[in-house]
């Protein structure tokens, strides 16, 4: 699958390109305002991830998968919406540059800087110290009722 | 003859019909069309073909399992190219295609270990109301098997972490009864019995895998649907995929080859005074497209909701009508509530519920007559692509909530508020909502009369649920959101899924309809169905995989019984 398509070989300012680009913008936009209350990292949106990299590359399997006598682009208005959020909230652009390579051939080279919005601080290999057992929990928080 | 059972499919179902009549000492073949992860015959599964089969349990492999299992949401979960999707095993090529919905997209898995292998790995029992009376068959004659499933799997009761902790806290307030029944009858809560080992760094209460292991069980990471890796050995993982439960002990029988990378496009017969029956299948090499052809004495389908009904009329079986028709898909919703950090300290004693931290939904709340509702939470790709990105009302700012609407926030989610709501990801608890939506001919798996990919005509899947449906969903919102309101969220946002968002996809070859109750096709004699096609109904809301994972071994009986003895 070439995932380069459209955005290398065509010239990455093309149109359909432009009209992902509007589109992540819309769905995940900057946000300075978020940023003068909450710090720095809110500021970045879609477009400083290149979430529209990610859904032209998605959009690229997706073509190869629907026959060209199924009406596919009015069937994905909702399903962009979705890719949109796993583009920009996963790893994906912590990919940084194998994010375009065939995704057997992708090294997470860092953290995406959306976790760190979410607070989310990537795979760990254990939170047992969270356990609790249904009885306790009966006893500590339950038991006023 | 290339074996005496040829089984379509080495998912929840398959996978368990191989084990058992592997175990009567009946040869079986297991033709699965996706990869098969963790085992040595195949150390890069999407990118090589690898061999063509294994039947050995030395085959399997932890460490080439733990390289596969990466943790990461897009590399695993990606509809359209992760390693869980819907597709051939060479992510070069794209996922299979189906017409179905707008808005939704049918979660399903292909590999060994099918969908098992990114489900949560619950499995509560059938609700006895939805059974006994209804089905051809009592709820008394599936307990035998629910247990030995039990016993196998195993299947416990959940531990708690934050997110648990705080449900619990919201059930118990609003009124809700602790249910101590694995037969429920009367609405209540209850943790989660699920497939999953214990946390328990002693191996206690494990012993029923297998002695000689050593397992850790569950660490509570978070990545049930990411593909679990967490364990000593391939059998000793934590999460109870059929991958890493009952394929490892079909291999050790000795009697069950599996070829992954095997695509069944076609189920052959012979007639002969008998009459009609299954005499193989031919399936395609998904790398080389090569077409081979098996013969059996015995052919299971367990290809899936989709799959199976596919299967029988790209085959040019005889006419029936409720061939795909009945689909139950449970119409999920999904209802979350964003917290605040001192009312979480005062309600649980931490100030954070942290979706990704401990198994993926491990509390639940059971309603005969209504369905169910269980907590769920993992990595933040995902989790915003479901609360904020799926929704079938609309773009939340468009939609005014009404004053009797528990809610506060119903839709999509974008723009900055999504980056406000995902700011508090880590004080999010959501709730998964499952329909007992009733079986209707009119909602259905067919295939459309045009469309082909390299497998045959293309599965068409259309489903609209019915008034009475909607209100039961309806009302499971209004329990889950007062829920939520009764733990303290300050926030309640209803996603409003679209009914076209098909995970449990289910009685689309319903036994009474298209089979007998063996699960024995009525028209094609020798051809089995163990996969969640064949349940009659949709158990009342329950997730489906243990009764399905029952009935296989059942059918596995019957099978012995009536072409083994």
């Amino acid at each position: 699958m070439e995932n380069s398509e459209n955005f290398i070989s065509n010239g990455k300012y093309n149109y359909r390109y432009l009209r992902l680009e509007a589109l992540v913008n819309a769905m995940i936009p900057r946000t300075p305002d978020l940023a003068q209350l909450y710090g720095t990292n809110m500021y970045y949106g879609a477009l400083d991830f290149l979430t529209a990299e990610y859904l032209t590359m998605v959009l690229n399997y997706i073509k190869a998968n629907i026959l060209e006598t199924m009406n596919w682009e009015e069937r994905l208005s909702s399903s962009l919406i979705r890719f949109t959020m796993l583009g920009y909230y996963s790893e994906w652009f912590g990919y940084g540059t194998t994010r375009l390579n065939n995704p057997n051939q992708r090294i997470l080279e860092f953290y995406p800087l959306s976790w760190e919005q979410v607070d989310y601080p990537g795979p760990a290999f254990s939170y047992i110290s969270y356990e609790k057992e249904y009885n306790q929990i009966n006893k500590e928080i339950l038991n006023e009722f | 003859m290339d074996a005496d059972v040829v089984i379509i499919g080495a998912g929840g179902g398959g996978a368990v019909a191989a084990n058992e009549l592997g175990q009567k000492g009946i040869k079986v073949l297991v033709l699965e069309a996706g990869p098969w992860y963790g085992n040595k015959k195949w150390p890069d599964p999407n990118a090589d073909h690898g061999a063509v089969s294994s039947s050995s349990y030395e085959d399997l492999s932890i460490e080439i399992l733990k390289k596969n299992f990466t943790d990461l949401e897009d590399d695993m979960n990606n509809f359209e190219y992760g390693k869980f999707r819907w597709g051939p095993a060479n992510r070069e090529k794209p996922s299979w295609p189906r017409i179905q919905g707008d808005r939704g997209f049918s979660w399903q898995n292909s590999g060994v270990g099918g969908s098992t292998l990114h489900y949560f790995a619950n499995s509560p029992r059938a609700f006895p109301e939805a059974v006994d009376n209804v089905w051809p068959i009592s709820y008394q004659e599936l307990i035998p098997y629910y247990e030995k499933v039990e016993a196998a799997l195993p299947v416990a009761s959940a531990p708690s972490t934050p997110k648990e902790d705080i449900f619990y806290y919201g059930a118990a307030k609003a009124g809700w009864e602790l249910l101590d029944s694995k037969d429920v009858r009367t609405p209540g809560y209850r943790p989660q019995p699920n497939a999953i080992l214990r946390p328990n760094l002693n191996g206690e209460g494990t012993e029923s895998v297998n002695p000689n292991l050593q397992p850790v069980g569950c660490t509570l990471r978070g990545h049930c649907v990411n593909g679990c890796h967490i364990g000593p050995t391939v059998e000793g993982v934590a999460k109870r995929s059929t991958l890493v439960s009952y394929i490892p002990r079909a291999l050790r029988t000795g009697n069950v080859e599996i070829r992954p990378n095997a695509f069944v496009i076609q189920v052959l017969t012979d007639a002969d005074n008998e009459g009609l029956h299954a005499a193989g299948v031919l399936y395609r090499d998904t790398w080389t497209g090569e077409i081979v052809e098996v013969r059996a004495k015995v052919v299971v389908m367990s290809a899936g909701g989709v799959e199976s009904p596919r299967l029988w009329l790209n085959s040019d079986l005889p006419f029936n009508e409720w061939v795909g028709k009945g689909l139950i898909n449970h119409w999920f919703d999904c209802v979350s509530g964003i917290f605040d950090e001192e009312v979480l300290l005062d309600a649980i004693g931490i100030g954070e519920i942290k979706p990704f931290v401990g198994q993926n939904a491990a509390a639940r709340f059971d309603y005969p007559g209504l369905g169910v509702a269980e907590t769920f939470g993992f990595s933040p790709g995902l989790y915003s692509s479901l609360l904020y990105g799926t929704s079938y009302k609309g773009n939340s700012i468009y939609n005014r909530v009404t004053e009797t609407e528990p809610w506060d926030v119903e839709g999509l989610v974008t723009g900055e508020q999504l980056k406000v709501f995902m700011k508090d990801y880590k004080r999010t608890l959501s709730i998964l909502i499952f329909t007992d939506d009733q079986v209707n001919p009119n909602n259905y798996v067919t295939i459309d009369p045009v469309i082909k990919d390299e497998n045959g005509s293309i599965p068409v899947i259309k489903y609209i649920p019915n008034k009475i449906d909607q209100e039961k969903r309806n009302e499971l919102a209004y329990i889950s959101s007062d829920i939520l309101r009764k733990a303290g969220a300050k926030i309640v946002i209803r996603s409003n899924w679209p009914p076209d968002i098909f995970i449990h996809i289910a009685c689309t070859m319903r036994m009474g309809y298209v089979t007998d109750t063996n699960c024995e096709a009525f028209q094609v004699k020798r051809l089995f169905i163990a996969d969640n096609s064949v349940l009659f109904n949709g158990l009342g809301g329950p997730n489906p995989t243990l009764t399905t994972q029952a009935l296989a071994v059942r059918t596995s009986e019957k099978i012995s019984e009536l072409y083994f003895s």
